[in-house]
């Protein structure tokens, strides 16, 4: 990024944002930094666009409090003003909720290694799923879907953390903790298809993902 | 816990056509308002929301402080299916109020294909679907655009019509929605009340009856308040007139997903197949200077990468240079694109799209319409072989190695000479490739042929026309296709039954709507989009009805034959467009409107190009 000043922003995606596509969030992002005004740099160029890089494709339908996305000015600016600017013309249920100057340490997006989530669930019926049982089996296989092909892979190393956070008839509350990142990402609608093909009676009506956080070997982005 | 619509909009398509929420979006307190106007758009979000004549309307309603205009479109099958399953009606995306619940419910009619969607949605929504049903308490319908020029297949279906510009009229309807609505009368006591209005039209306060060869004998009021004609309306000044100071910008892509600036209404030419070009007349202007100041304002609030010309022949456009100097600015400055649709290619124009970024050098496109010279000149359209060939060297030289060429199959008087014509007028342009210096030529060249079917249309010298049936048309479309040898001519067309279709309903009569309201039984909808077009259904739904439809798109009319639109007055004479219509048989062009005034009638609107002089 010549020339410029790269700085960091948190924001959310919750409400009907959720239903944002990555790539018109990408465009969403871009038409709101034409409409900030602010000295973002371009790329070079026949078709210019600004320079930012979003750490983490979100699926559609999942809500976030903490999605990052870095963006390159040609000045330094103060970050409150960044954040004033952005929230002032984002749509609703997008908002920027921190900003920080990245310095030359840094930690990139390719340091992401796991995401935490809280998935709030219907279930097909009262009972709540063993967990324990589920955890303790010798391995989980459910089939995954890379960008070329569906393939049989054990996730049970990936399942870093899996809790009932609450349970009242039909509906329970999990926190999740999965594999995030560019080189390999488990989606945590996978831990709960593989929960509804060992568990015999637990299945899932619907659910809602949210991701509370991005982490880099335990550490938050910023 | 979890709501209907959380559950549905995740296991639709595009969940992000139907939440509403996006920036620009008018938010109000229904509470607060006397009326409440859902604005329709019979096809998807993607289509309605790229449509200029919706963003002016919704915006110009909702500077109202006495009104709520929501918007409303066609849920995609997938929707439609989800919310009959659970029984949600047809909603606003605004406040998500069911279309039923409103005032007044306002469709726009873009083409012929939407109308088996607007009666779907009717459906959707709740509301009885013929004028005649609606009883007390449930919303009037209403329905304008380029297709209401001919309201008749629409007639029993809507409440009343709004012919021409709806800007100024439309606000007249509502002050007089105001003043009915406090006086409590009937639902007839309002249509009369608005049937007075210049460009009003109520279908339900005429009559039609039939000679023996079901063509209309008369055409009569039924009501004192009705008037014979019914003029349409048109903004006399439309330098200065309303524009939104922002727009809606979507969470998903549309079709049109940019800043559209209207530069002028109505066209000078007078291509003879060209509905346009005679009921937006006369060509009325903005001035350059508002137009660059609108682009600078609209970019500025929507962020939008790309603004774009609209208009229905850019080159027409009298203070072309300066706009686009100012524009071009504008652009540089905020890092965005032009784009120059409708352009004619001479040498300023290929100096400005050197300039501009978005005309890729890949494709440039040419309208010819027609491979003969005679057959050009039969539809007016004043552009020669040599023409074509000089711009085709100029496009090449540029640096450009694709090329469009549109065409239309099934022009009056068209033989298949003609259609052969297509094909070699596709080879000069090849040819012309060749001819100029290797040097300059890129590695390829390839020459897109596209070829539509011709439709006649209403306020056309064409309009008493016979369509090409649908077995001449599909051998057309293979001489055409047989025209073409060289493998760097490519070449496709329309599907002729969707053409056919179109031909009916755009000079029908008030007897489709029974065949709109079977087909509508029988499940059609999205008849636009291939994948849900049902051609055999449309025929057994005219059967059904004991409709013809080779009556209204195969049969050639005579001059004095009651036109089903004979009662709408656009301001061009029936005179005229019959002058028009002998002048094509004998392949004479007739001047556009800045060449020299051949009184088509327009100029009682007392504005635009009539009056530059």
């Amino acid at each position: 990024m010549k020339g410029s000043f790269t700085y960091r922003l948190r924001y959310e995606k919750n409400h009907d944002a959720r239903y944002i596509s990555h790539l018109d969030f990408i465009r969403l992002m871009s038409r709101a930094l034409r409409r900030t005004a602010l000295p973002v740099t371009y790329t070079e160029g026949f078709n210019p666009h600004p320079v930012m890089t979003v750490a983490m494709p979100i699926s559609v339908g999942v809500t976030s409090e903490c999605e990052y996305i870095d963006i390159g000015f040609d000045s330094r600016l103060p970050e409150g003003e960044i954040a004033q600017r952005f929230n002032h013309t984002l749509p609703s249920g997008i908002a920027v909720t921190g900003v920080v100057l990245l310095g030359t340490d840094a930690c990139s997006f390719n340091a992401i290694t796991s995401a935490r989530y809280l998935v709030k669930t219907e279930m097909k019926s009262d009972t709540a799923p063993d967990l324990d049982t589920f955890l303790g089996l010798s391995e989980i296989i459910v089939a995954k879907k890379s960008k070329s092909a569906v393939r049989e892979v054990d996730i049970k190393k990936d399942i870093y953390a899996l809790k009932l956070l609450s349970h009242e008839g039909r509906f329970a509350d999990f926190a999740v903790e999965t594999p995030a990142g560019g080189s390999y990402n488990l989606k945590p609608e996978l831990v709960f298809a593989a929960m509804e093909k060992y568990l015999p009676g637990f299945g899932i009506a619907f659910m809602q993902v949210h991701r509370l956080s991005l982490l880099a070997q335990g550490k938050a982005l910023m | 816990m979890f709501s209907v619509m959380d559950k549905i909009l995740m296991s639709v398509q595009k969940p992000v056509c139907y939440t509403g929420g996006e920036l620009g979006m008018i938010k109000k307190d229904p509470a607060g308002t006397d009326i409440r106007f859902a604005f329709c758009f019979p096809d998807s979000y993607e289509v309605g929301m790229s449509h200029l004549g919706m963003k002016i309307l919704y915006h110009l309603l909702n500077e109202r402080p006495d009104t709520y205009c929501e918007r409303v479109f066609a849920p995609w099958p997938d929707m439609e299916e989800r919310m009959r399953q659970h029984d949600i009606a047809l909603f606003s995306l605004e406040t998500k109020t069911a279309v039923s619940k409103f005032d007044i419910v306002g469709f726009t009619l873009q083409y012929e294909l939407s109308y088996s969607n607007l009666v779907n949605m009717l459906d959707l929504a709740g509301i009885s679907l013929t004028a005649c049903e609606r009883k007390e308490g449930e919303p009037f319908v209403c329905a304008g655009g380029p297709c209401a020029y001919n309201p008749e297949p629409l007639a029993e279906i809507a409440d009343f019509f709004v012919l021409g510009e709806g800007e100024q009229v439309i606000g007249e309807v509502l002050d007089k929605y105001l003043e009915w609505k406090r006086g409590g009368g009937s639902r007839k006591a309002f249509l009369e009340s608005i049937a007075q209005l210049d460009g009003i039209y109520v279908p339900s306060f005429y009559d039609v009856t039939y000679n023996d060869d079901n063509t209309i004998a008369a055409f009569t009021p039924n009501n004192p308040h009705a008037k014979p004609k019914i003029t349409k309306r048109i903004m006399r000044d439309f330098k200065g007139s309303y524009f939104p100071q922002s727009l809606i910008v979507p969470y998903g892509e549309t079709v049109h997903d940019r800043v559209t600036l209207e530069i002028f209404r109505g066209c000078i030419r007078g291509c003879r197949f060209c509905q346009a070009g005679y009921v937006y007349r006369p060509v009325r202007e903005k001035s350059a200077h508002e137009l660059v100041e609108l682009a600078a304002r609209l970019i500025a609030a929507t962020g939008y990468e790309e603004i774009s010309l609209c208009s229905l022949s850019t080159s027409d456009f009298t203070a072309l240079s300066e706009l686009t100097e100012g524009l071009l600015q504008e652009v540089a400055q905020k890092r965005v694109n032009l784009s120059l649709p409708s352009l004619r290619i001479d040498n300023f124009s290929m100096e400005l799209m050197q300039r501009v970024q978005t005309v890729r050098k890949s494709g440039l496109t040419f309208a010819p319409e027609a491979g003969t010279q005679r057959l050009r000149d039969v539809i007016n359209k004043g552009v020669t072989e040599q023409d074509l060939l000089d711009s085709a060297d100029l496009v090449f030289r540029g640096g450009w190695n694709n090329i469009k060429l549109y065409f239309m199959i099934g022009l009056p008087t068209e033989t298949m000479a003609d259609v052969a014509a297509i094909g070699a007028l596709a080879h000069k342009v090849r040819d012309a490739y060749f001819a100029i210096p290797r040097e300059m030529r890129k590695n390829s060249v390839n020459i897109s042929v596209s070829a539509s079917t011709f439709v006649p249309k209403p306020f056309t010298p064409f309009q008493w026309e016979a369509q090409d049936d649908i077995a001449t048309i599909l051998e057309k479309q293979k001489a055409a296709r047989a025209s073409m040898k060289s493998r760097q001519i490519s070449f496709s067309w329309h599907d002729a039954k969707t053409s056919y279709l179109e031909g009916v309903f755009a000079r029908g009569d008030r007897r489709l709507s029974q065949v709109l309201l079977a087909a509508h039984k029988n499940g059609c909808k999205f008849d636009g989009w291939h994948e849900f077009f049902n051609f055999d259904m449309w025929l057994k739904s005219f059967e059904q009805c004991g409709v013809s439809p080779e009556f209204y798109n195969q049969r050639k009319r005579s001059y004095d034959e009651v036109l089903p639109w004979d009662h709408i007055d656009i301001g061009v004479s029936r005179e005229f467009l019959r002058s028009e219509s002998e002048r094509a048989y004998s392949a004479d062009a007739t001047p556009n409107c800045r060449t020299a005034c051949v009184g088509c009638g327009a100029s009682v609107f007392g504005g635009g190009v009539c009056f530059e002089g």
